[in-house]
């Protein structure tokens, strides 16, 4: 059974100018130990799953569909059960900006209110846990006691990894852990991620604009547009040979450095993401596909079959693949 | 040889009343319609750099010289370099005013020098060619009405309004959607491709600097460590940090990752002797002790000397690279 | 510009107590600026004229009674409207022009000119008022124009740090770096940048000043260190003290000012505060 699914998911926003979907139907899966990677841009809907599955969205927002952690729909849960599955069943790794953490708490602390709002534990037992998380990550024991903003980017990032950790959880929703860190830093967050998900056989669900990086972090590859999976596959195959004509493009967003095709030779796509308020008709991608053809404007296609477990939406798949 | 369009030489810029050596003796230059990316991490000093050239930092020492005019800090001076200088910014919504229309953030730069001819005219030429077209469709409406990408268009035309010479490029694309960058990117290619424009591109991202440098420079610790042409230092870094930071970037094929201990290091404390040294992998792994350098590392500090040599040349500040070797006693 | 305007007039109009405020505002302008139509001075002066009843309550000839000369408190009233309102609005144009000129060159040149400026400020702020305004009214002339330069010149330090505030946030603005690399000088920068995010504060401030100012005339004159010849609220309530109109139960006397005072002084303010709101620059800017 799968730690974490996703089944036909539709979130909608409620705004005072009207009703922004920006999930339209998203099917995932992840077992124990698998690692999926979801790229998209702005607007795409991918940092709204990972608000879904621990049910962090406003209130009003509408949810339809299923969200399964261990089999139970977390949108059915009793308030009881949601509060005590939350952290301890999945956690989520944020962004590591500033204010991720709060600005007026020791770091120590932080990681022992999330360990003591879930087991029963004395407070010392929860400080030494605490230190024994800030080690895992690379961060020395010493720094316990110091503030967020005495951390560097990096540092921070660590922190917010031992405090998803803190309760043990068995699925790890990492959203956009390394954007705005240095190259160097990012690669060492990358290996430290890949590390502690390969040592507790984490469920990893990884959410980020950045495309190459998914490749050697993620097994497998989903690419999202307006609100859809518009093409999922194994991660190399997707970046390498993509079947979707917005992968094509999102992957020649990140060249290949030594590769003759790319150089000199900035590949983009016209246009701006679209606005989830306001959706083109039929295929979302058309209005910016080079390749678009009379039914892409009045069909929304599904995902269909693309090779060995490769699925895209697009109508030009299945005649086009080897 | 024709003269270089920009010469910094020798150039100091620092923080903190000299504690912070952000830029710490930097040369470089720029021929017209080239492109140079300049890399490295935070820190390195690079975005100081290109403030101080076109005059946003003061020097502590050395001398900018563009168009053969060496640059000094008179509002004069200043004036007529804005002219041939441009800069555009990596945050394309807070460069731009909220309450100014886009008409008027693009006719800023003419009105400030008061360029001769139609103020409407010129605007909508300067929009056509950043690719915001129908011009007048753009003109009066206001920054946040319109998309990023197109943002960082009215940026770019504003500007090449003043038909200038350079244009500096502070991560031009870090901001955007990755969709959308290369369109970016092409478009700054085209004024120098059509205009002979030369642009420095200062960037974290070697992807972007494979796809439209000519040359790049990696800065370190307010250091130039490595030039050259684009495809030998991106294809055969000389620097271990070069080799280092291309290790460990998702598009490089072919290399084993080398992931470096350590923080980004912090520019109020440069280490001595080569600045990298604490972090070099070719000392950590006891091969420079077998090149017989290793002392050098800790203790003599070294930089690029200015440009004698061909242009075209890969220059190396790195005591294990025989070639370029230029220590300070 | 324009736009600006108009969209922080719409928003105005939306604000029911700020429209409120702003008829009732028109109404004692009005008030103030017919007087000398209505009446002369003759009506208010310190004699006693004869022909009128002393202490009578209000009638169809005298709206609001008579005081102890047999004056029309009414006339008073509106005699002292011009005086509040002359003195409240002049002595805020002293307080914002001072203070924004002061903020303006503290926030802009930066480095000793804002330091020499803001010790400055400084030792105003911490100048006692009272005190002072007793000092100055025994040493100058009695004058509604010394009253005006008292509280001028007490009042202007928070406008001055407010400013000084707003000019130094909008020069760290990236949109100020860019005008500088297209080669703005000084004069471009607080010209287009920014003055026109300095003065929506200017004015909400200075609306808020404004009640702040006459009550502050009022509280002078009210201890006799007014102008003696001025016919002020504060003045009328000090008489009517004086004279025993509350053992007397003349309430249409020593009310009258009181509710003249209550109703401009909380005008203004909420009209201020509204205009605040809507002029607020966090709001307006992304």
């Amino acid at each position: 059974m799968s730690l974490l699914e996703l089944r036909d998911l539709h979130v909608t926003y409620r705004g005072e100018r009207g009703d922004v979907p920006a999930v339209r139907g998203v099917n995932l899966s992840l077992d124990a130990g698998d690692t999926l990677g979801l790229a998209g841009e702005s607007g795409c809907g991918k940092s709204t799953i990972a608000g879904a599955v621990l049910r962090l969205l406003p209130k009003e927002t509408a949810i339809s569909g299923q969200v399964l952690l261990d089999g139970d729909d977390v949108y059915t849960m009793k308030p009881g059960r949601l509060r005590a599955v939350r952290w301890t069943s999945a956690a989520i790794v944020f962004q590591g900006a500033l204010h991720s953490l709060n600005p007026v708490k020791r770091i120590g602390w932080q990681i022992e209110e999330a360990v003591l709002l879930h087991t029963k534990v004395s407070g010392k037992a929860a400080r030494a846990r605490a230190q024994d998380l800030l080690v895992r990550v690379g961060i020395p024991a010493d720094r316990l006691d110091h503030y967020p903003h005495q951390l560097s980017g990096g540092q921070r990032q660590r922190v917010l990894i031992a405090l998803a950790l803190a309760c043990d959880p068995k699925v790890l929703i990492a959203d956009e852990p390394t954007t705005a860190l240095d190259v160097m830093v990012q690669a060492q967050v990358l290996a430290l991620l890949e590390e502690l998900q390969r040592e507790k056989e984490l469920a990893l669900l990884f959410i980020t604009h950045d495309l190459s990086v998914l490749t050697s972090t993620c097994r497998r590859l989903a690419v999202m547009y307006a609100g859809r999976v518009v093409e999922e596959g194994p991660s190399e195959l997707v970046f390498s040979d993509p079947q979707h004509p917005y992968s094509r493009a999102l992957s020649a967003a990140f060249p290949t450095i030594g590769d003759a095709a790319s150089r000199m030779n900035p590949q983009g796509l016209a246009g701006d993401p679209p606005d989830p308020a306001a959706l083109p008709s039929g295929c979302p991608f058309h209005l910016r596909c080079a390749v678009a053809t009379a039914e892409c404007t009045t069909v929304d296609v599904a995902l269909r079959d693309a090779g060995p477990s490769r699925r895209a939406a697009c109508v030009l798949v299945g005649d086009r693949h080897d | 040889m024709t003269e270089p369009l920009l010469t910094v030489h020798n150039v100091q810029v620092q923080f903190g009343g000299g504690r912070v050596r952000a830029v710490d003796t930097v040369s470089l230059e720029v021929e017209a319609g080239e492109v140079l990316a300049l890399v490295g991490e935070s820190g390195c000093g690079k975005t100081t750099l290109i403030r101080s050239i076109i005059g946003l930092e003061p020097l502590a020492a050395g001398t900018v010289t563009v168009d053969g005019e060496q640059v000094t800090p008179k509002a004069r001076d200043l004036r007529g370099l804005r002219r041939k200088v441009q800069m555009i910014f990596q945050d394309p919504s807070g460069a731009l005013n909220p309450r100014h229309t886009i008409g008027d953030a693009v006719a800023e730069g003419l009105r400030i020098h008061k360029v001769p001819g139609d103020d409407a005219a010129l605007v909508a030429d300067a929009l056509s060619e950043a690719g915001l077209r129908p011009p007048e469709r753009f003109a009066h409406r206001f920054p946040h009405e319109v998309s990023g990408g197109q943002r960082q268009r009215v940026l770019i035309a504003g500007a090449m309004a003043l038909k200038p010479k350079l244009l500096l490029a502070d991560e031009p694309v870090a901001s955007l959607d990755a969709s959308i960058r290369g369109e970016i990117l092409a478009l700054m290619r085209s004024y120098v491709d059509r205009d002979g424009v030369s642009i420095i591109a200062v960037t974290h991202d070697l992807g972007l600097a494979w796809n439209i440098a000519d040359r790049v420079a990696v800065m370190y610790l307010g250091r130039i460590v490595e030039i050259g042409p684009a495809e030998d230092v991106l294809r055969a870094p000389q620097h271990p940090y070069t080799r280092a930071l291309l290790s460990v970037v998702p598009e490089t094929e072919g290399m084993e990752q080398q992931i470096l201990v350590g923080e980004t290091p912090d520019p109020a404390r440069v280490p001595s002797g080569c600045r990298f040294h604490p972090r070099c992998p070719v000392l950590a792994s006891g091969e420079a002790e077998r090149l017989g350098i290793a002392d050098r590392c800790r203790g003599v500090d070294l930089e690029l000397e200015p440009e004698h040599a061909p242009r075209a040349a890969h220059r190396v500040a790195c005591h294990a690279n025989p070639v370029t070797l230029t220590p300070r006693t | 510009m324009k736009q600006n305007v108009s969209n922080a007039w719409s928003r105005l109009r939306h604000d029911r107590l700020a429209m409120v405020s702003l008829v009732v505002l028109i109404a004692f302008i009005v008030m103030a600026i017919i007087t000398p139509w209505v009446s002369d001075r003759d009506d208010i002066r310190a004699v006693n004229t004869a022909d009128n009843p002393t202490w009578a309550s209000p009638s169809s000839q005298f709206l609001l009674g008579t005081d102890y000369l047999g004056r029309s408190v009414a006339l008073q009233i509106m005699w002292g409207s011009r005086v509040s309102l002359f003195v409240g609005l002049a002595a805020t144009l002293l307080t914002i022009v001072i203070g924004t000129v002061m903020g303006l060159a503290s926030g802009f040149f930066g480095g000793w000119t804002d330091a020499v400026l803001m010790r400055i400020t400084d030792w105003f702020l911490v100048i006692p008022f009272l005190p002072t305004a007793i000092v100055l009214a025994a040493v100058l002339n009695r004058s509604l124009w010394t009253i005006v330069f008292v509280i001028g010149i007490t009042s202007w330090p928070s406008t001055a740090r407010l400013v000084r505030s707003q000019v130094l946030s909008v020069r760290s603005r990236l949109y100020v770096d860019r005008a500088r690399a297209l080669g703005a000088g000084r004069a471009h920068l607080v010209r287009r940048h920014i003055l026109p995010n300095v003065t929506p504060l200017v004015l909400a401030s200075t609306t808020l000043a404004v009640p702040i100012s006459i009550l502050t005339e009022t509280t002078l004159s009210f201890l006799g260190l007014g102008d003696p010849t001025q016919v002020s609220w504060g003045a009328i309530l000090n008489e009517a003290r004086e004279k025993g109109a509350v053992d007397r139960g003349a309430w249409w006397y020593y009310m009258p000012p009181g509710i003249a005072i209550v109703l401009v002084v909380l005008a203004f303010t909420l009209l201020g505060r509204a205009m605040e709101t809507v002029l607020d620059p966090r709001l307006r800017e992304t």
